[in-house]
């Protein structure tokens, strides 16, 4: 018997087999969808937040009034709050006139943070095949876990490429100072953030509004991150300037 | 109403036309979810935002283009996050509809047919999320492989070929574990050769 012919009967089984299913009645979703839209455009009343998101969100108010104050940064505080989902920037106050800025810790590497394994590992780790931005392999393939929501990230020579799925359960804050350059670059037609000029901390954020242990870390090169249409979250940490990253970039579905 | 009108309605600031668009895709919505999550409130939960993400991502919509596989994919990929957010991997059927225990007793036919749903089913969800979403999506859902290509954002070809590979690969699973589900024909077919 040809290995086609099994195949046909086989695709034919699984025909048959498949029209039977029982399912669970459907539910009529049509008013609830237009309850919950209607909701959302709504004012939102009173949340029982928890105290740690309440303190969480009461900082990120200040540091927005602080920064609206400052003309500088008035524009890239409107354009950079929400534009990517998974991702929230807050521009960090100037510090008064005598007053140093906090030092930020040095950038480690990822070696230090994430977990090496195979691409097929990471394949199974992550429900999806991660996207090769060209025909290499890359140097070596990392896997970053927050809390389960888990990120593979690709090496390169040039840029490391995370990119996960899972940002509905927490999302990467990051605090950038008002000396670092904030652009909105589109990717594939998507909208992203460009952070470039300087370091800067990212931390994440859990869906309870609680930053993961473990999660702090300086960044020190130019980052570039976006969602495309395929709903996958990439980012690109990199030393090379942004019209070459956003061609990267635009090679990823 | 037709997707296109509605969209094109909800656009001009008619949202209640959305309900039409809902209507319609409201069962394949729900069963792509209820196939990747087994739980039928969490798939209730996973479609009804699926809709409520595709509304406010509608102005990317291209009127013109089928409207089903671009919310499929918004769907599949919630569903998925869902499974993988609550560490749900592999092998966890004991919410499977109908399961062995749960399934009403009734003619020896009916339960030998819901034994075989919930082993099938099972064998399935030893694959990789990958391979069962276009199982799911070709055999159970039915839908044709373009529409299959645009709801997991790959090419015709390439959905043919992984269709192929997760067939075989389910096979092998099959075959191993669930010989009760090898059909008679493909027996037969072995035995002869």
């Amino acid at each position: 018997m040809t290995s086609e012919r099994m195949d046909t009967i086989w695709e034919a089984h699984l025909d048959e087999a498949t029209a039977s299913v029982d399912y669970p009645a459907t539910p009529d979703l049509g008013r609830s969808v237009l309850a919950e839209l209607s909701r959302a455009a709504s004012p939102r009343p009173a949340r029982g937040w928890s105290p740690r998101f309440a303190l969480a969100a009461a900082i990120a108010l200040v540091v927005l009034v602080a920064t609206i104050a400052i003309p500088s940064t008035r524009t890239a505080v409107g354009e950079f709050f929400g534009l990517v989902e998974g991702e929230r920037i807050e521009v960090l106050p100037t510090p008064p006139p005598g007053v140093l800025p906090t030092p930020l810790s040095t950038a480690a590497p990822i070696a230090s943070f994430g977990s090496p394994f195979t691409l097929a590992e990471v394949t199974r780790a992550i429900g999806f095949e991660p996207t090769l931005p060209n025909d290499e392999s890359p140097r070596a393939v990392y896997l970053v876990d927050y809390e389960g929501v888990t990120v593979a990230v690709l090496q390169y020579d040039d840029f490391d490429l995370w990119q996960t799925r899972e940002t509905d359960y927490g999302y990467f804050a990051k605090g950038v100072p008002v000396t670092n350059v904030l652009e909105t670059p589109q990717v594939n037609g998507q909208f992203g953030y460009w952070i470039s000029g300087g370091s800067y901390v990212v931390r994440f954020i859990n869906s309870d509004g609680d930053e993961v242990i473990g999660s702090q870390r300086t960044i020190d090169r130019n980052v570039l991150i976006w969602r495309s249409a395929s709903n996958t979250f990439y980012r690109l940490e990199t030393s090379l300037p942004l019209e070459e990253t956003v061609t990267i970039g635009a090679r990823l579905p | 109403m037709d997707d296109d009108a509605a969209i094109a309605a909800v656009r001009n600031g008619d949202a209640e036309a959305y309900a039409a668009v809902v209507e319609r895709h409201q069962q394949i919505a729900f069963r792509t979810a209820y196939l990747i999550v087994r739980d039928a409130d969490l798939a209730e939960d996973v479609a009804q935002e699926g809709f409520i993400r595709a509304y406010r991502q509608l102005a990317r919509f291209r009127l013109g283009e089928p409207f089903r596989p671009w919310l499929l994919r918004i769907v599949n990929n919630l569903a998925l996050n869902e499974v993988r957010a609550r560490g749900r991997r592999r092998g966890l059927f004991d919410r499977i509809l109908p399961t062995r225990e749960m399934a009403t007793p009734g003619p020896a036919r009916e339960v030998e047919q819901n034994e075989r749903q919930h082993d099938l089913l099972e064998a399935i969800g030893q694959l990789g999320h990958d391979d069962q979403v276009v199982l799911y999506l070709r055999h159970f859902l039915d839908l044709p492989e373009r529409e299959i290509a645009e709801a997991i954002g790959k090419r015709p070809g390439t959905v043919k070929s992984r269709l192929s590979r997760a067939r075989q690969r389910l096979r092998t699973i099959v075959e191993a574990n669930y010989p009760s589900l090898i059909p008679a024909d493909l027996l037969r077919e072995v035995a002869d050769d």
